[in-house]
C-alpha cells in the first residue's frame, strides 16, 4: 500500500496553497498601510505577525498529518 | 550509495534508566531545567546585592530583558501584565536555550507532542482562571453569549480549539525544521560542512525563537481578552 500512502500525502500538503495565498494578501494590504501612515507601523506590524501565525498553522496541520501518514501508518 | 534506508522518528527514541523507559527529550528538558535553575540561584545569591546605582555591562543586560519582557506583557495583556510576565519569560528562556542545544544534534523537548500539549494546557488554564478571576464564574459563562447564543456556540468552539491548535502550531514548526535538516545531512554527505551549518541557523534556530514568540503573544492576547 505505499503507492497510496504516497498519494495521500500528497495531497494532504495541498493546504500550503491556501496559507500561501492568504498570507500574500495580507502582508500587501499591511505594506499599503504602513505606507500610508508610517508612525502606526509598529501596531500595524504586531498585527500582521499574529494573523500571518494563524493562518499558518492550516499549512502546518497539512504538513503534520502528511509526516504522520509516511513514518507511522 | 550504500547507506542505509532514511528514517526519522516521529516520537523520538527511549532509553532504559532505572526500570523505566524515558525518552530522550525528558532527559534534555530536565538537564536545562536544572541548569535554568542553578543560574537563577547564583544571580539571586551572590550577583544581585552587589549591583550599584550605575550599571556595568552585565547589569546593563539583564536589565534590558527584564524591562523588555515587562513593557511586551504590559502592552499586550493590560493591566494583569505584571503577573505573567514572570511566565511569559520562563517559557521564552527555556524555549531560546533549548532551540540552541539543538544546533549541536540534541533534540529539542519541543519536538516531542507531550511537550507541547503540557505547555499548550498550562496556557489554556492560566487564560481560564484569569477570566474567572476577574469575573466570576457565572459572568465567564455569560461572556460567550455576548451578541446572541448561536454565536455563543461558536465561540466555546474556537475557545476549546485553541490549546490543540497552540500544541499542534509548535510541534509542526520545530518537526518540519528537525525533518529537513535530516534530509540536507543525508543527502549531502560529505559537503555538508559549510553549506548545513549555514541553513541549519535558518531552520533550527529561526523557526524556534520565531514559534516561542508567537507561542508568548497568542498566549497574552487571549488573556487580554478574557479580562476585558
Amino acid at each position: 500500500m505505499d503507492g497510496l500512502v504516497a498519494i495521500g500525502a500528497g495531497i494532504a500538503v495541498l493546504t500550503g496553497f491556501g496559507a500561501g495565498i492568504g498570507m500574500g494578501i495580507a502582508t500587501s494590504k499591511a505594506c499599503e498601510a504602513i505606507a500610508r501612515q508610517p508612525e502606526a507601523s509598529a501596531k500595524i506590524q504586531s498585527s500582521l505577525l499574529l494573523g500571518l501565525a494563524m493562518a499558518e498553522s492550516t499549512a502546518i496541520y497539512g504538513f503534520v498529518i502528511a509526516i504522520l501518514m509516511i513514518f507511522i501508518g | 550509495m550504500g547507506k542505509e534506508k532514511f528514517t526519522v522518528h516521529v516520537s523520538p527514541e527511549r532509553i532504559e534508566l532505572f526500570g523505566f523507559q524515558v525518552s530522550e527529550t525528558i532527559i534534555t528538558a530536565f538537564c536545562v531545567t536544572i541548569a535554568l535553575i542553578i543560574f537563577a540561584l547564583v544571580l539571586r545569591i551572590f550577583v544581585i546585592p552587589k549591583f550599584k546605582e550605575k550599571p556595568g555591562k552585565f547589569q546593563n543586560i539583564i536589565e534590558l530583558a527584564v524591562d523588555g519582557i515587562n513593557r511586551f506583557a504590559n502592552t499586550t495583556a493590560g493591566e494583569y501584565g505584571k503577573n505573567i510576565a514572570a511566565y511569559g519569560i520562563t517559557l521564552a528562556l527555556f524555549l531560546v536555550i533549548s532551540g540552541l542545544l539543538e544546533l549541536f544534534a540534541i533534540r529539542a523537548p519541543g519536538t516531542d507532542i507531550n511537550f507541547t500539549i503540557a505547555i499548550a494546557a498550562i496556557s489554556f488554564i492560566l487564560i481560564n482562571a484569569f477570566g474567572i478571576v476577574e469575573k466570576g464564574v457565572w459572568g465567564r459563562i455569560k461572556s460567550f453569549t455576548k451578541p446572541n447564543p448561536i454565536a455563543g456556540i461558536f465561540k466555546f468552539v474556537s475557545d476549546i480549539a485553541l490549546p490543540v491548535s497552540l500544541s499542534c502550531r509548535m510541534f509542526g514548526n520545530l518537526l518540519s525544521g528537525l525533518v529537513i535538516m535530516e534530509l540536507l545531512y543525508y543527502a549531502l554527505g560529505p559537503f555538508v560542512v559549510g553549506v548545513g551549518a549555514a541553513l541549519s541557523i535558518f531552520f533550527n534556530l529561526f523557526h524556534v525563537l520565531m514559534q516561542a514568540y508567537i507561542f508568548l503573544m497568542l498566549t497574552f492576547s487571549f488573556i487580554h481578552e478574557a479580562v476585558e
